[in-house]
């Protein structure tokens, strides 16, 4: 048998990769693209934050008279200042081993009885890590390479990458017009499917080899960042001193880092005569992922230290971070991050089902007499990783209306629902034809997302605000799609089936 | 259409993949850790900024190469050399 | 923050005039939308439309945004626009062309508001 050519080769990687790797890649790319909007999900997971004009003065006045309150003692404090995207003011005080937070409202102070629920950041750690801490995020890695593989092999198999590249004939065979669907999809989405995977794994490649660290830091994880970041700390005296109010601080601060540009601080040692103040600009007007900060002493109100320049080398790498995370851009960037993450993972998902449907036309006999059996577990793993995992993630929200507020361990439910609920679109695809699997899932995910409004309405009466309010919409608006896509499969299906009792 | 002659084949080229590659990758930060005249910190973000590369190069060679022993065998001799190089580097500075 | 959908809204109404012209000016597509060929005269000048068009979508990028966030948004921009012109095509052929009008309109109302506002 000759050795395949370098165009076979390739189109077999990208076939069986692309399958068995986009079990992973889809949920992954679905998630990360809900997580575009992490902050207006988190805003929706805890509706009894409600949205107000906050100017940073004022926060910081109520965010300091609070800590003054329950803070005493704890040698760390922290405050998040309140954002067009995050309206309420954090505070968290402790020590390094534990920590307490609260939310306060950014005018008066009032603390929110916010609900205990990880928020939109669950989204953010599953694409990131699956939930898995460190193996999570070293296989994430591979399958971002795996991915990085396919859409290179990809392009190598697209013979007529130029002429096709705006042709889809929906009217075409099944195979012809899935093929087509997959291959626009893909090209025309390469610049942002190259970008996000690529800087993706970059974010995550120490994880999986830890070669850099080894060499040059003995292992130590924090090492680079800590050669980066400049720290202007000094060591607790032990002896007290009073907090003098931080407002002056803050004017200080938003000279160097600009006004309204304070992200977060953090408070050493506060009662203490060596007590620091450090004020973080935030991330959202820069490529680079990369907080400037300027840190005072808290007593005698010098500026210890400041960092406003960085090493190019860093700096380029923290863009790519930034890339990837879209602080950046305002809401026309997080739209078109948003939507070119659902084309992505409908490239892929089209990708698998196009697998499912060159074979049911002419079967490939890959794996002997089990070949019928392995294509059926494929058509069901196909179901639950696109439908199911939009169900899935649907469920997570309406979890978050439907536990009561004050469950113990609630935001561990939520997770739980989210899982709860994949694993059983994986039994329902298990036992249902692949139609029925495709038309039943789609339409509860469909369901499951456009009445999410009224779940929203009904677990949390009150007044909406804007962002709770686009959330509710664009689930109404892509619910909608998702049943569209339903009743359409089920068309398909049916037409197929009758040709063939025919 | 079968393209590998068995799936052992297949596995060899898998496991060449993931572990030849990532031997020459580690290798790969072995050798620039011991000649680029940057500071350890400069090295560590440049060398998260360009190891997808390698990685991704050794993928596609696991399985574009004509055999899996030929992918074996250029990942490992990659490997060997950039420690080499590694190597030298260290002991000249 | 309000501006700066404008400027978005005229890059996409841009790049996608240039996907248009990029497009109609291949026989294949040109074809599909009018249903008669394409001359190789009126194929050259759709073409170099189309090249226009998607560079000029630089522009309120760059305005809305600078320079390095704005060849980001410019090139996710390009994309979007050819994404949409694709299934305009496939599924209403008509309305492709429709859609290069309200590209039009839209970018004459940023460059009035440029005019006139700033």
């Amino acid at each position: 048998m000759k050795a395949p050519t370098f165009t076979q080769s390739m189109s077999w990687l990208h076939t069986w990769s692309g399958l068995l790797f986009g079990w992973l890649l889809v949920p992954i790319f679905f998630t990360g693209t809900l997580a575009v909007f992490e902050p207006e999900i988190s805003h929706w997971m805890r509706p009894e934050i409600r949205h107000a004009p906050a100017e940073p003065a004022r926060a910081l006045a109520v965010a300091e008279a609070r800590l003054r309150q329950v803070g005493e003692g704890a040698p760390i404090w922290r405050v998040q200042m309140p954002s067009s995207r995050q309206p309420a003011v954090g505070i968290v005080w402790g020590s390094r081993e534990q920590t307490r937070e609260e939310v306060l409202h950014p005018l008066s102070g009032e603390v929110l009885p916010v609900r205990a629920t990880e928020g939109g950041h669950f989204f953010t750690h599953f694409h990131a890590e699956l939930d898995a801490g460190k193996v999570g995020r070293a296989i994430v890695c591979l399958v971002g390479l795996v991915m990085l593989a396919a859409l290179i092999n990809g392009i190598v198999v697209h013979k007529k990458i130029f002429q096709d590249f705006f042709t889809f004939r929906p009217q075409s065979s099944a195979q012809r017009s899935w093929l087509d669907a997959h291959n626009v999809l893909g090209v025309l989405g390469l610049p942002f499917l190259l970008l996000i995977t690529y800087t993706g794994v970059v974010i995550l490649v120490d994880s999986y080899l830890p070669a850099a660290t080894y060499h040059f830091y003995d292992g130590k994880a924090g090492g680079p960042r800590g050669d980066v970041v400049r720290s202007f700390e000094r060591r607790p005296a032990g002896v007290a001193a009073p907090l003098p109010s931080l407002a002056p601080l803050l004017q200080e601060a938003e000279t160097v880092l600009g006004a309204g540009h304070v992200g977060w601080i953090g408070i050493r040692a506060p009662g203490d005569r060596e007590a620091t103040v450090q004020f973080m600009r935030h991330l959202d007007d820069r490529l680079g992922a990369v907080a400037d900060h300027i840190t005072f002493a808290a007593v005698s109100g010098w500026e210890l230290g400041r960092q406003t320049e960085w090493n190019p080398v860093a700096y380029a790498f923290r863009t790519q971070v930034g890339l990837h995370l879209v602080h950046f851009g305002g809401y026309p960037a997080q739209w078109l991050y948003f939507l070119s993450g659902l084309a992505g993972t409908a490239m892929m998902a089209v990708g698998l089902v196009l697998f499912t449907i060159k074979r049911r036309k002419r079967p490939g006999h890959e794996f002997g007499t089990a070949t019928a059996r392995v294509y059926g577990a494929i058509e069901s793993l196909n179901v639950a990783t696109v439908a199911g995992v939009m169900l899935a993630s649907a469920a997570f929200l309406w979890a978050n209306r439907l536990l009561p507020a004050d469950l113990a361990e609630r935001a561990a439910w939520e997770i739980g629902a989210f899982f709860a609920v994949w694993a059983l679109t994986l039994v329902h695809a298990g036992l249902r034809a692949p139609g029925a699997a495709w038309r039943g899932q789609f339409y509860a995910a469909g369901l499951a997302w456009a009445l999410l409004p009224l779940c929203d309405v009904a677990g949390a009466p009150g007044l909406l605000d804007a962002m709770r309010l686009g959330v509710d919409l664009t689930a109404l608006v892509g619910g909608l799609a998702l049943v569209y896509l339903g009743w359409r499969v089920s068309r398909r299906f049916a037409a197929a089936a009758a040709k063939e009792a025919a | 259409m079968r393209i590998y002659q068995s799936w052992t084949q297949v596995l060899s080229r898998v496991l060449a993949a993931g572990l030849g590659g990532y031997a020459a990758a580690w290798a790969l930060v072995f050798a620039l850790g011991g000649w680029l005249p940057l500071a350890r910190v400069s090295l560590w973000f440049l060398m998260g900024q360009i190891l997808p590369v390698p990685l991704l190069l050794a993928l596609l060679w696991a399985f574009a190469a004509s055999s899996a022993a030929r992918a074996w065998g250029w990942l490992l001799a990659l490997a060997a050399l950039l420690a080499g190089l590694g190597y030298l580097g260290k002991v000249l500075s | 923050m309000n501006i700066s959908w404008l400027h978005a809204a005229a890059s996409l109404g841009l790049a996608y005039l240039g996907m248009l012209g990029l497009c109609l000016g291949m026989a294949r597509h040109y074809r599909q939308r009018y249903h008669h060929p394409l001359t190789p005269g009126r194929g050259r000048v759709l073409r170099l439309a189309g090249w226009s068009g998607c560079l000029l979508a630089l522009a309120p990028c760059l305005a809305g945004w600078g320079a390095a966030q704005g060849v980001v948004l410019w090139i996710g921009l390009l994309s979007a626009a050819a994404t949409g012109l694709v299934f305009l095509l496939a599924w209403r052929p008509p309305w492709c062309t429709r859609g290069g009008a309200l590209a039009v309109l839209t970018v004459l109302a940023w460059l009035g508001s440029l005019a006139f506002g700033g």
